[in-house]
């Protein structure tokens, strides 16, 4: 086995030699997995950059931060809102001159570093069997006893931050009285996205905090019509994934080529169907009909990124005082 | 005077690879030694919750090791490795297993409700408790189990002979044994679940269960605050010592048995209600414990078609890396075999794989990029997560051959290498391989530090198993935890077997 | 001739020795439980350190040599035979520590086999083996390492009395055709007599230089009437 790593390795640098320019692309696991986009990503580009797209997995942000200015990224993909001011603050980040009038999102996005190449809004997934979803926070609150959801924390996960920021959004200084109300509801609390909805899946609860797009996966590849998002008349708060061009990279253009890419039909084809999330520049009529025929929310509550920067520790606190009661 | 010398080398090796990290990690970043109201919370349901699961774990493991060294039934073997799979379960594939007992759907559930009774929730303390001790109570088994073989059968016969009753009999042939292993499995099962914090979280049912794990996670991926999680870890590293300080200090010095040859199993007069007595045991957690991995391996083979052709290199790399990792722990084991090895040998888990990773790469960046050698990084880690298991398996075979055998070596006039050939090394076999068979399944399971370093290079079973997860393929993770348990089991009894043959 | 001019002292123990022994003699060495007798072949063979003082082997200072070095072969209450070896290889060891044994090493292991009556148990694992065969085997071994001094810390205590006897018996031949200083730790006065001609008795804190076997051991006036 060792040989064969040795063997892998004597590989890689065999495709140097062919004098091909490598794109370093960082990417976290889910992304780059078989399962994830990044595969077909990377067959898509190679078709017409010249070139050899290389995904290196791993930590995002973490890893940025330990390598400092000796990183071999050229791009990074994947990031999140959530960690945007952190990862502006590094310095490493260089501008991904694309055109944002490109985006589709339902906010107006105006940040010169950070390119969102997907996109969902966070809401609860219901396992229609069970019950009806709910149609606002209120409803989801006096739901019968035995419906419960899974959350996860926004301490350790994205999509848990998602919904303490929204409920902050919606309740404001009253988020904490909320909270205190949903408890009861609350099953259980988990570390991350896919152990809650694992537990979900597993029929251990009704509900979970995910994203308005997790049904088209049952829909298309379990052809299992039972998941629903409940659509919240308060709105929802939307969630996306971002790219960015690293400043020390030796490879401007063909950097700058990939951002291009992220915004093109050929990337934004895969999108939905490997990330199970909706396209950022892309209009609806071009997406797979499973996606355009989904729930959509009719109004969209956000926190910029310097809004939720300052709000985040307290609606952190809130959540969790009232929780832990 | 070569032990002494290969011992120093192997502290050496895990206080570079272990305790470096964290000090350099430490000196690295901006120090920030703020501690908040909710870490101060965390810290005490931690200790709480770490207590109560290591006490309940020993409690409950000594009568099942007890049941299980006295009874010989078919199946018993199967049993045993059966009773180590809750332990290299990914974690999520372990929860939901227990969920399927447990929880609100669960099993007991439903036959409750059918009598009408209410239906009860998991969710909180008792469900930490009930994971941990799911997952702890096989490895205190083990340990119990393992001392009782090596009790020389002649006490056995002895109190046989003697007509000993119940108490007389456990405070002169079993509080031995108790005192011997029960201090180092509850400081070391303290220790897992002081770091444990998905579990925690996830059956605690929401915030109030938290660990400090979780905030030196926060820390380090989502604050990026180094300094935080760095400092962090070292009070989790604190508590894991006084822990272990505090074991040793209260229990002294371990005891040990001397005489014995290697007789056959003596097989006792068995009384009719010790015979109940036993079996209820062994039945009840037998069940308790194999409920859940049962319903996880029917999930999880009902969903084999789904598995892709894709998963050999997985499980290639999985197999080579808990091998590898199991042989390095099991060799640097060697070099801990006294009480404070022991002691710093545990230290080594308590301190988070990711810090270990991060300041493993500070430490080495200068002379090679970690991310390239992504397969050495991982291999360190695990074989150093696999340390203290090693050390326990083998530490009470090791004393026992030094202090039975030193004298008549020495008589022999056998120079160090002599020795370990003809006496240490054929004495130590049967720990010794259990050891790299417990510690290569473990590794399996092991997600550990790939997270950080992971990817698209080098994947490992477990790593897929995640990916899957988080891609909503839980059905075609199921199936490959599955595949990672049989072939764990299978490594483990490989080993086992290997162990278990005479020297010819 | 063993020379003993030395004092011991422990937390809990405290000894001192200053008398001779002639190098072909069988001596007993008795006492009280717990005056040290098993600490005084210790102390000889190397085991425990003498506080201070010397023992002169043949005028040869050997307290300062490593327990291998010092011409001396012990048998101990147990643990004389490594379990996991054949009986074989038991032997084997006493003469080279490489897997594999040259020609003359084989016949000698063969010449002592036979002469403690273990032919046919070569392949044998110690447990299983009678307790008089292992006793044989323990005392085959001790002969192969050819030391001029022979220590017995109640090796055949666990013995049945004829059992035991016979051990003596063989000790006793072996030691007078092979010219062995043997030191032989016993309870049973049986013993001594039967092989001992002079005992050793080790009592308050101190080992008494050798008395007739005779004398040690009257019921009225001899030093171990409190004892015995």
């Amino acid at each position: 086995m060792l040989k064969l790593t040795f063997a892998a390795g004597l590989l890689s640098a065999g495709t140097a030699l062919a004098q091909v320019p490598t794109l370093t692309v960082y990417a976290p696991d889910y992304f780059t997995s078989e399962w994830g986009p990044g595969p077909s990503i990377e067959a898509k580009f190679e078709e017409t950059c010249d070139c050899d797209l290389v995904f290196s997995a791993g930590e995002l942000l973490p890893r940025l931060v330990l390598e400092g200015n000796n990183t071999s990224a050229d791009v990074v993909i994947g990031l999140n809102t959530d960690i945007t001011k952190k990862a502006r603050e590094l310095g490493i980040f260089a501008p991904h001159n694309q055109d944002n009038g490109l985006l589709t999102l339902p906010i107006d996005w105006d940040d010169e570093i950070f390119l969102p190449f997907d996109w969902s809004y966070a809401s609860f997934v219901f396992d229609t069997t069970k019950t009806k979803p709910p149609s606002s926070f209120e409803e989801l609150a006096n739901l019968p006893d035995d419906i419960k959801i899974v959350i996860q924390d926004p301490r350790s996960s994205i999509s848990g931050l998602a919904l303490v920021l929204w409920v902050k959004k919606i309740y404001g200084k009253d988020a904490g009285e909320y909270w205190q109300k949903l408890a009861p509801k609350i099953l259980t609390v988990t570390k991350g996205w896919s152990e809650a909805y694992g537990l979900f899946t597993d029929g251990e609860a009704g509900g979970v905090l995910s994203f308005t797009t997790s049904p088209a996966y049952h829909i298309v590849v379990e052809e299992d019509n039972t998941k629903q998002a409940a659509i919240f008349n308060e709105g929802h708060y939307p969630f996306f994934e971002l790219a960015a061009k690293v400043k020390s990279s030796q490879n401007d253009a063909l950097s700058s080529m990939f951002m291009k890419f992220i915004l093109s039909d050929e990337f934004q084809d895969l999108i939905p169907m490997t990330n199970w999330s909706y396209p950022s520049s892309q209009a609806m009529e071009k997406w797979p009909s499973v996606f355009s025929d989904l729930p959509m929310p009719k109004s969209t509550v956000y926190f910029s990124e310097n809004e939720a920067s300052e709000i985040t520790k307290l609606a952190i606190e809130e959540w969790r005082n009232a929780l832990s009661q | 005077m070569a032990q002494r010398t290969f011992s120093i080398v192997a502290n050496c090796i895990l206080l570079f690879a272990v305790f470096g990290p964290l000090v350099v990690l430490i000196f690295h970043a901006d120090q920030n030694f703020t501690f908040t109201t909710a870490d101060r919370e965390a810290l005490k349901f931690t200790l709480v919750q770490a207590a109560l699961s290591s006490l309940l774990s020993v409690l409950l493991a000594w009568p099942l090791a007890l049941a299980l060294s006295r009874r010989q039934f078919r199946g018993r073997r199967l049993l045993i490795v059966a009773l180590s799979v809750p332990f290299i379960l990914p974690v999520i594939v372990a929860i939901l297993g227990l969920l399927s007992v447990f929880g609100n759907s669960g099993l007991l559930n439903s036959v409750l409700s059918f009598f009408g009774f209410r239906v009860f929730s998991i969710y909180g303390l008792s469900g930490v408790l009930l994971a941990h001790i799911f997952f702890n109570i096989p490895l205190a088994t083990r340990a119990f189990l393992l001392a009782l073989e090596r009790r020389p059968k002649e006490l056995d016969r002895l109190a046989d002979g003697l007509n000993l009753n119940f108490l007389i009999r456990f405070w002169i042939l079993d509080w031995p044994i108790v005192r011997l292993i029960a201090p180092q499995i509850f400081s070391l099962i303290f220790v897992l679940c002081l770091t444990s914090f998905a579990v925690v979280l996830t059956l605690g049912g929401g915030p109030k269960a938290t660990t400090l794990e979780l905030a030196i996670y926060q820390s380090f991926r989502f604050e990026l605050d180094f300094g935080r999680a760095s400092f962090l870890a070292f009070i989790q590293l604190s508590i894991a010592a006084l822990t272990c300080v505090l074991s040793i200090i209260i229990f002294g010095l371990p005891l040990n048995f001397n005489k014995g040859l290697d007789r056959p199993i003596h097989r006792r007069y068995l009384r009719l209600g010790s015979l109940f007595w036993d079996f209820g045991i062994i039945i009840v957690m037998g069940l308790f414990l194999t409920i859940p991995l049962i319903s996880v391996l029917i999930k999880g083979v009902q969903n084999f078609y789904l598995l892709e052709i894709t998963i050999w290199t997985p499980i290639f790399n999985s197999i080579t890396l808990a091998l590898f990792s199991a042989l390095i722990s099991t060799i640097l084991a060697m070099g801990f075999m006294n009480k404070w090895g022991e002691v710093i040998g545990t230290l080594s888990i308590a301190v988070s794989p990711l810090i270990i990773g991060a300041g493993l790469f500070l430490m080495i960046r200068n002379f090679i990029n970690p991310f390239e050698v992504t397969f050495w990084v991982i291999l360190t880690v695990n074989s150093i997560m696999g340390l203290p298991f090693a050390i326990r398996i083998m530490r009470p075979a090791s004393d026992e051959i030094v202090s039975n055998f030193r004298r008549l070596s020495i008589t022999h006039g056998m120079t160090p290498i002599a020795w370990f050939y003809w006496v240490y090394l054929p004495r130590l076999k049967s720990a010794l391989t259990y050891s790299i068979g417990l510690v290569a399944a473990l590794s399996m399971g092991d997600l550990g530090v790939i997270v950080l370093f992971g990817g698209a290079n080098f994947e490992t079973l477990p790593l897929v198993i995640y990916q899957l997860m988080s891609a909503y393929r839980i059905d075609q993770a199921m199936a490959s935890a599955v595949i990672l348990v049989l072939i764990s089991i299978g490594i483990f009894l490989i080993f086992d077997r290997i162990g278990k043959t005479r020297n010819a | 001739m063993l020379k003993l001019n030395f004092s011991f002292e422990e937390n809990y123990l405290a000894i001192s020795a200053n008398l001779s022994l002639e190098s072909d003699k069988i001596y007993a060495v008795m006492g009280p439980s717990g005056a040290g007798k098993s600490t005084f072949l210790n102390l000889i063979s190397g085991f425990s350190e003498i506080s201070s003082g010397s023992i002169l082997w043949n005028k040869q200072e050997i307290s300062d040599l490593p327990p291998s070095k010092r011409n001396i072969s012990i048998l101990f209450q147990d643990n004389n035979l490594f379990p996991h070896l054949s009986v074989w290889r038991n032997l084997a060891l006493a003469v080279s520590h490489w897997p594999k044994i040259s020609n003359d090493d084989e016949d000698k292991l063969h010449s002592v086999i036979s002469e403690v009556g273990i032919h046919g148990l070569e392949s044998r694992k110690p447990s299983q083996l009678s307790g008089g065969q292992q006793s044989r085997v323990a005392l085959a071994r001790v002969l192969l390492q050819k030391n001029k001094i022979l220590l017995l810390d109640e090796p055949f205590s666990a013995l049945g009395p004829s059992l035991k006897d016979q051990m003596l018996e063989l000790i006793e031949k072996i030691a007078r055709k092979r010219r062995l200083l043997v030191l032989m730790v016993t309870h049973d006065p049986a013993d001594a007599n039967k092989i001992a001609s002079q005992t050793i008795v080790v009592k308050n804190n101190k080992v008494h230089p050798p008395l007739n076997t005779k004398k040690a051991l009257d019921p009225i006036k001899g030093p171990l009437v409190d004892y015995l």
